[in-house]
């Protein structure tokens, strides 16, 4: 640990190297508290810093979350899960169903959303984007245009949801 | 909710099994809860390990599958008491132990006002942090939307398709990648089941498990191979950090991924400070990154660079023969969950919307447009501060500076001696963050878009596992 002190042992005689070695020992002891004594007040310093505005950052984030609502969903999926959820029984056995809607499923990013909780909320049944399956999950706009596709590409309602959400089948020719 | 109890209970204690077969046995409060916390995760891991098997054993999922936790249970604890070691690695305690008792003594110089400073603000860092979590969760019960198109949904499918579980693998859902591993799933969906309903309390809750188990583990291995000063310090980073909170709250597979990156590199790093019974550690930290391929693709990645960081360390170390002794030990804790993924990629679904049906030339060129190095740097600058505040990054290195240049002296440096095995955990850290440079230069996606909706998560994979080794780094052990 010393190797000083270990050369001066193995050269001096015995008293004389004891006298010297606790001489040095004082002296880089104290030498050595000096600085471990300031290298902890650097630490310890740095660290509370750290601590202290990691503390400052998380309250901050905390606050602005609350402050702005950036938390609330901006998809509204509890909603729209909710309302495609009341298809499920209307829905029992089928497999696939395919997907009719005011605009395709991946014309904008809030169709895309509609699309995937509609997806979401139906499962085991896996919705398609296919607007050609005997089974389709429609989700319109307006209940108007619900019926307007109902008679003019000869559907069967099998159930209906709030609004222009329903279940269609195609009528048999 | 008796039988959720039980059976996260029963994962739990599977975990701990193995945690008792393969780490030494712990003495000091600190490492005893990181072992139970890595027992948590391990055994969370292998319930869905379970579940996949008798899905695609029995067909579909009931109740019933507690009784196979129950056989892991027998199996594990037949195990134990086989490969029960006569010796346990009391040096390594000893040795990992000694380098805490040293730094505690140092503690001990520090004023305790500051100290419980410390601790105190640290608990007010993670109390914030936890409001600011469950704002999200009480907002977002269905999570965000990778959470219900693609995570939720399919344990929805896993739970409520019975026979037909197999859907949400069908080819109308490539754009939701099929190809992505289950472990946070099937572990949704085993809750689920044992529960009876599709309660969305669950998916929050293994969110919610997922982060405090990271953060418990950083602290405590931080405490354990450390100081409580540089515990705090850890925690108080990775909770201070705005991406942690929204991102682990989100319901993503990215939270329980960060664990186990984080968890393979706390074992990874013991190992390699341990005389004897490294093997056995370094199988744990196999086993670790094994379920982080089994959590998302990017532990792939993961797995391949810590077991060929570690491979060239231990081979350099020890000899050629030793290391690839050790290397082995790694490969086998980790092929359990291997063959897992491998399962799950040939059965249902291997394509990834990444690289599929994409030449080299293809990828070549993209990594030669500038234009997308420059939206690539464009778009990083204006993601990251709202990810990790600048402020915690500029106090971060101050506080790594002060600490190396303290620890200059050439009396104290001659006391000590480095923590080993950082080596290792710096070049995972650095080859996982030049991995998903390079999956963004060559996205098929828009680069803009696609940084925008991920970068937050790729750098929560990593920062726990930052801050443990950037810490670590700076601890010297006596």
């Amino acid at each position: 640990m010393y190797p000083d002190l270990e050369r001066f042992a193995r050269v001096l005689p015995k008293e004389e190297s004891i006298r010297l070695s606790s001489d040095i020992l004082s002296q880089m002891d104290s030498n050595l508290l000096r600085y471990e004594f300031a290298r902890h007040a650097c630490t310890t310093l740095a660290s509370m810093m750290l601590i202290l505005a990691g503390a400052g950052l998380a309250a901050n984030e905390c606050f602005r979350v609350r402050r702005t609502n950036a938390s609330k969903d901006p998809y509204h999926a509890t909603e729209q899960e909710a309302r495609f959820a009341a298809l499920r029984p209307y829905l029992a056995g089928v497999k696939k169903a395919g997907w009719l809607a005011s605009r395709p499923y991946h014309s904008s990013e809030s169709d895309e959303a509609l699309h995937s909780l509609a997806r979401y909320a139906i499962v085991p049944t896996l919705l398609t984007s296919d607007a050609k399956s005997e089974v389709v999950v429609a989700a319109f706009d307006t209940v108007a245009e619900l019926e307007a596709v109902i008679v003019s590409d000869a559907y069967d309602i099998v159930g209906r949801g709030i609004g222009g959400i329903a279940v269609l089948k195609r009528r048999a020719r | 909710m008796m039988l959720v109890i039980l059976g996260f209970m029963l994962s739990w204690v599977n975990g701990a099994l193995v945690v008792w077969m393969l780490a030494p046995r712990p003495r000091r409060t600190s490492v005893i809860v990181m072992q139970l916390v890595l027992a948590l995760g391990i055994g969370l891991a292998l319930s869905s390990a379970t579940h996949f098997i008798r899905l695609l054993i029995v067909g579909q999922s009931d109740a019933r599958l507690w009784v196979w936790d129950v056989g892991l249970l027998i199996a594990l604890t037949v195990t134990s008491i086989v490969t029960n070691r006569a010796v346990p690695s009391r040096e390594l305690v000893e040795f990992i132990e000694a380098g805490a008792h040293g730094m505690e003594a140092a503690d001990r110089r520090a004023s305790a006002f500051f100290r419980w400073t410390g601790i105190l603000m640290t608990i007010v860092a993670c109390t914030f942090a936890m409001a600011t979590m469950l704002s999200y969760f009480n907002d977002r019960p269905h999570g965000d939307w990778d959470a219900w198109s693609m995570w939720n949904m399919r344990s929805r499918f896993l739970f409520r398709g019975g026979a037909d579980w197999r859907l949400a693998f069908e080819p109308e859902m490539a754009w939701v990648r099929p190809d992505y591993p289950l472990l946070r799933p099937l572990t949704v969906a085993r809750f689920w089941t044992l529960l009876g309903s599709d309660s969305t309390l669950i998916p929050r809750m293994v969110g919610c498990l997922y982060a405090l188990a990271t953060a418990v583990l950083l602290w405590a291995a931080l405490v354990s191979h450390g100081n409580i000063v540089m515990g705090c310090v850890g925690l108080t980073a990775l909770v201070s950090a705005p991406m942690f909170a929204r991102e682990t709250a989100s319901q993503f597979a990215d939270g329980p991924l960060a664990f186990y990156f984080l968890a393979a590199i706390v074992m990874a790093g013991s190992a390699m400070n341990a005389r004897f019974g490294m093997n056995r550690l370094l199988a744990l930290a196999g086993l670790c990154a094994g379920c982080a391929a089994w959590t998302k693709n990017e532990g792939m990645l993961f797995t391949i660079a810590l077991m060929g960081c570690c491979s060239v360390w231990l081979c350099w170390r020890r000899g050629l023969r030793a290391g690839l002794r050790s290397t082995m030990a790694m490969l086998a804790g980790a092929m359990p969950m291997l063959s897992l993924v491998v399962l799950h990629k040939l059965m249902l679904a291997w394509r990834n919307d990444l690289f599929a049906g994409r030449s080299l030339g293809d990828v070549l060129s993209l990594l030669r447009d500038s234009s997308r190095w420059r939206t690539f740097g464009q778009e990083c600058a204006a993601v990251l501060p709202g990810t990790i505040s600048p402020w915690l990054l500029v106090l971060l290195i101050v506080f790594v500076v002060v600490i190396r240049v303290s620890g200059r002296h050439k009396a104290v440096a001659s006391f000590k001696t480095r923590f080993r095995g950082l080596f290792a955990g710096w070049v995972v850290i650095v080859l996982m963050a030049l991995g998903y440079v390079f999956i963004y230069l060559t996205s098929p996606h828009d680069l803009g878009w696609h940084i925008r909706t991920s970068l937050p998560r790729l750098i929560l994979h990593i920062w726990p596992s930052f801050l443990y080794t950037v810490l670590l780094n700076r601890i010297s052990i006596k």
